[in-house]
């Protein structure tokens, strides 16, 4: 079953929270909502929970409206699941009452009930501890069960609200995982909400990146870190180095929304094709983006259009990789991630691996300036 | 080459490696010795006293002897007052801490669960029914309703005067232990919890039936036991309404026993003995339960559930003014409509006001000085008892070693002790040959009576001020000793502004507790020295001039509360810099 979320607003007092967000959650498919801290994520959770009422628009489940202006469905008549940041378990209550909790107002058998529960202890691989209390279980086993609850009732949507944030990092990592194969074993649509990147990107197979209440940009994983529409997008994914480039060859063509084909001269004569959220003109000036491991340290010998010339400025040992900075004359510094060790203050050349790069037409000055990004450069 | 024995330091180097206190140098040393002289003079000899009058009846005979005696006990359960005493008090106990909790439970969901107008100026109302006097209650209902009462009538006098009349009475001034003991889990159970329920497909009844209920059933036991606490040690009721009703209990019969001849204090001292063991089980049982909860309601960072929304707010608008006007108003009209009344015959025989006992105050014995007397007490003693206060928590602050943790024990057991054993002990100790063999004759005088508001006011003092001074991180004061800082600098320039708001609130917690003291009063006052409590007792319990009482009651209560207003505003005034947070309110409790 299909939600829909149609143009919808909602306002704390003067406050705006959200503004004119639209989205749509096809059945089994697990859409991750990403963006930082009071970007409106929480909100637009209550709202689709039926905690938050909402200025403008409409949430469709199916055919049914759940919420519309002055119209609310209430939490318990929604059949939504949802898991909570801090699981919300009940003390008083096991495992096995939990799960069986949303199934008590149902007209179902006690042995139904019974063998739901035990079905969905033996999804989430927790049978034999249906007599435990919260307290007597690990933070990924309270997961577990915050999960199988979620699903109990066979929701027609479940709600998961930061559901890793509680874990510690090993844990999250299997649990990531874990949780994508239970949601589409019980082929539930999910709204996933993180403002951790890689979550999102592992577990939803579509993100939608909130920002300041709208949906900046939504799309497969690849595509929004690969092709986001704006700098704030491109940095929340991940570090960048932002190069001055300018339009030198217009003879693009249009795959979907995306411009690709045209001719960049990137700062410091590197050419390189590039493409685009939207066709440009030539002689329009703006930033390619060119993430860390779109480089490469090769010898300062090293000759062809896609190199730069510089000299280390600072190497970093980051585990999987180096982080090495390049002091490039007449540019700022790029960052490289490079599998070896670099001799800081050594001469080498920087190389772009990739055959093409993303060209935002946004003027350099906005991209350093903004105040939310953290980019290196 | 050293081998791994020859490695290991010796006795005398391990110690020296020790990781070292990061209070050491500060002259913490002293405040311990000095902590623990307090908590050993006002509280612990005394009822060791008390303990050794108990099971060596004879000890402190003029031929003292040895001999061990259950007499006192004996004598307990050979008489059929103080024998229903016992039981009296227990079963009263049992029965007003089930309604208090009721009511305390329903006034807690009011205040916290829903949204209603005026729940601030209720909550203010909670506390003045929480500091009211019980006896000035007591004395209240009766001249309101009982048989000589302004509305004196045969039925609800007789009610009054009953052991349920009694228990009602009770309930009505502790309920509110009862509500502070349930809002702080209520209020903090995380709306997760009650959102995970709804989301289940269970209604807001059903959420709160089976989600917020069931969590709230440890804090529901706690202010229960509390209550039951409160009944055991509560004397103000005791010796005004239960014992005008001939209801015997436990703390009356323990001054009766020190106070009417003919005296047997082997039979005081047993009977304090029970007393205390019974309020500590059940202080030990609340702890216990509070301790064991293992609910974790909210997890950190979790937002706590916001009120919601009722149908018909006015409705339980009027149902909480309802139960205030009950619990404090009508008793409070009864003092003074007393106060007012010209005839002894009540309403029936035609109210006519006047104001001649209000000009008797001037010229009647046992009056205006009590007042005055019990000002001067109730502010030196809350002075000298906050000194007492800081340095105890100090020690309790700081932690560590033997020394403090036996404080702490001491603090923790002897907040349950009831005034009138308080009293009682300070009789045994303090009227010892020995003491005028020195030349230390402080009983009948007012050192006695001081020392005693001292010894009572102690544990809440402590309890309250090292509530907020565990607050305090002890890098603070580290951080301010590595910026330069010795004890003195610390003290006044962390010390002082962190702790002043606290500080100032169990100034006003003991002056209000020591200014109408009744027990310890009763027992210890000087002759010729009456407080104002044993005024306004001598006044209307003693039937002297019920009336006098009455506008005693009422001009003292003017006067002491003007007095609080005029301290809390001065207070206000000055605050400028954030104080330490603390659980100071609650933690009086």
């Amino acid at each position: 079953m299909q939600l829909e979320i149609r143009g919808i607003g909602a306002q704390y007092g003067s406050v705006t929270a959200l503004r004119d967000i639209s989205l749509t959650v096809d059945t089994g498919e697990i859409v991750a909502i990403l963006g930082p801290s009071g970007s409106g994520k929480s909100t637009l959770l209550q709202v689709l929970a039926g905690l938050q009422p909402i200025t403008s628009g409409e949430v469709r489940l199916g055919e049914r409206v759940l919420t519309r202006p002055g119209f609310i469905v209430s939490p318990e008549q929604r059949g939504i699941g949802m898991v909570f940041q801090d699981f919300a378990l009940w003390p008083h209550l096991t495992v096995a009452d939990t799960i069986r909790f949303p199934l008590d107002g149902l007209k179902k058998t006690h042995e139904e009930k019974m063998e739901r529960v035990r079905e969905l202890l033996s999804l989430v691989q927790l049978e034999g501890f249906g007599a435990r209390y919260p307290h007597e279980l690990s933070g990924g086993q309270r997961q577990r069960v915050a999960i199988a609850r979620a699903l109990a009732n066979h929701p027609k949507l479940v709600l998961l609200d930061e559901p890793m944030a509680s874990l510690d990092a090993r844990l999250r990592e299997t649990m990531r995982i874990d949780l994508a194969r239970i949601l589409h074993e019980q082929n539930a649509s999910a709204l996933y909400v993180t403002h951790d990147r890689t979550e999102a990107l592992v577990v939803a197979d579509r993100v939608a990146l909130l920002h300041r209440g709208q949906i900046a940009q939504s799309g497969s994983a690849a595509d929004i870190y690969e092709r986001p529409s704006n700098a704030f997008i491109a940095e929340f994914l991940g570090p960048v180095n932002w190069i001055p480039a300018e339009v030198t060859a217009e003879r693009e063509s249009m795959h979907g929304e995306t411009a690709t084909g045209m001719g960049l001269c990137l700062e410091g004569g590197v050419r390189v094709p590039g493409s685009a959220a939207q066709p440009v003109f030539v002689g329009r000036s703006g930033v390619a983006m060119v993430r860390p491991e779109d480089l490469e340290v090769v010898d300062a010998a090293a000759l062809g259009s896609r190199v730069w010339h510089g000299r280390v400025q600072a190497a970093h040992y980051m585990g999987m990789h180096w982080q090495v900075v390049v002091e490039i004359p007449d540019m700022d510094p790029v960052t490289v991630y490079h599998p070896l060790p670099v001799s800081v203050g050594s001469a080498v050349g920087v190389r772009l691996r990739r055959p093409a790069v993303w060209f935002i037409a946004d003027a350099i000055d906005s991209v350093q300036k903004s105040p939310e990004t953290s980019a290196v450069r | 080459m050293l081998s791994a024995s020859d490695q290991r330091p010796v006795a005398g180097e391990q110690s020296s490696a020790r990781r070292p206190s990061r209070f050491s140098g500060l002259g913490f040393r002293s405040v311990n010795g000095l902590a623990a002289i307090l908590v050993l003079v006002l509280i612990v000899l005394p009822m060791l006293a008390l303990l050794i009058q108990a099971f060596w009846p004879n000890v402190f005979s003029v031929t003292p002897n040895w001999q061990f005696s259950l007499e006192g006990f004996a004598s307990i359960f050979g008489s059929p007052y103080t024998f229903r005493a016992v039981f009296d008090s227990f079963g009263l106990a049992i029965f007003t801490a089930i309604v208090a909790t009721i009511m305390g439970g329903g006034v807690a969901f009011l205040l916290e669960w829903v949204t209603i107008p005026g729940q601030g100026f209720f909550n203010g109302f909670l506390w003045l029914v929480l500091l009211s006097p019980s006896f000035l209650i007591g004395d209240g209902w009766q001249f309101l309703i009982g048989p000589s009462g302004v509305f004196g009538t045969g039925a609800l006098g007789h009610l009054l005067l009953s052991p349920l009349g009694v228990a009602m009475v009770l309930a009505l001034k502790l309920f509110p232990y009862a509500t502070v003991a349930i809002s702080g889990p209520l209020r903090g159970i995380g709306q997760d919890l009650f959102y995970a329920a709804r989301l289940s497909g269970a209604s807001s009844f059903r959420a709160f039936r089976r989600v917020v209920l069931p969590l709230l059933i440890p804090a529901a036991a706690a202010g229960a036991l509390i209550v039951l606490a409160e009944v055991l040690s509560d004397y103000g009721v005791a010796s005004t309404l239960a014992q005008s009703a001939n209801f015997p209990l436990m703390t009356y019969s323990i001054y009766a026993a020190m106070s009417i001849f003919p005296v047997d204090f082997a039979q005081a001292a047993a009977m304090s003995v029970i007393l205390v063991a019974l309020v500590s089980i059940s202080q030990w049982v609340e702890r216990r339960v509070v301790a064991k909860r293992g609910y974790v309601t909210r997890v950190a960072g979790s937002k706590s559930l916001a009120k919601q929304p009722t149908r018909h707010p006015w409705l339980w608008v009027i149902l909480l003014s309802l139960l205030f006007v009950v619990a404090l108003l009508l008793p409070a009209s009864g003092i003074v409509l007393e106060s007012v009344e010209k005839s002894l015959t009540g309403i029936q025989g035609g109210f006519h006001v006047t104001f001649a006992y209000y000009r008797g105050l001037i010229h009647a014995n046992y009056a205006l000085g009590g007042l005055v007397r019990s000002l001067i007490y109730a502010v030196a003693a809350a002075t000298i008892g906050l000194g007492a206060g800081i340095v105890v928590s100090i020690a309790w602050w700081r932690q560590g070693g033997w020394l403090v943790s036996a404080l702490k024990v001491l603090m923790t057991t002897t907040i349950a002790i009831p005034g009138i054993v308080l009293g009682a002990g300070y009789i045994f100790f303090w009227n010892q040959p020995f003491f005028s063999n020195v030349g230390l004759n402080v009983y009948g005088t007012p050192v006695i009576l001081m020392l005693g508001y001292l010894g009572g006011s102690l544990p809440y003092a402590v309890r309250v001020a090292s509530g907020s001074m565990v607050q305090i991180p002890p890098n603070a004061i580290f951080a301010a000793r590595l910026s330069g800082a010795g004890l003195t600098r610390i003290i006044r320039k962390v010390f002082v502004p962190m702790m002043r708001d606290t500080w100032f609130r169990v100034w006003l917690i003991i002056f209000a507790g020591v200014v109408f003291e009744l027990p310890v009063s009763q027992l210890l006052y000087p002759p010729g020295g009456p407080t104002l409590a044993v005024s306004i007792a001598h006044q209307t319990v003693n039937n002297a001039n019920v009336q006098i009482g009455a506008a005693l009651t009422v001009v003292s209560s003017l006067v002491i509360s003007l007095i609080v207003m005029t301290f809390v505003v001065i207070q206000r005034r000055g605050q400028r810099a954030p104080a330490a947070e603390g659980t100071a309110g609650s933690a009086g409790l």
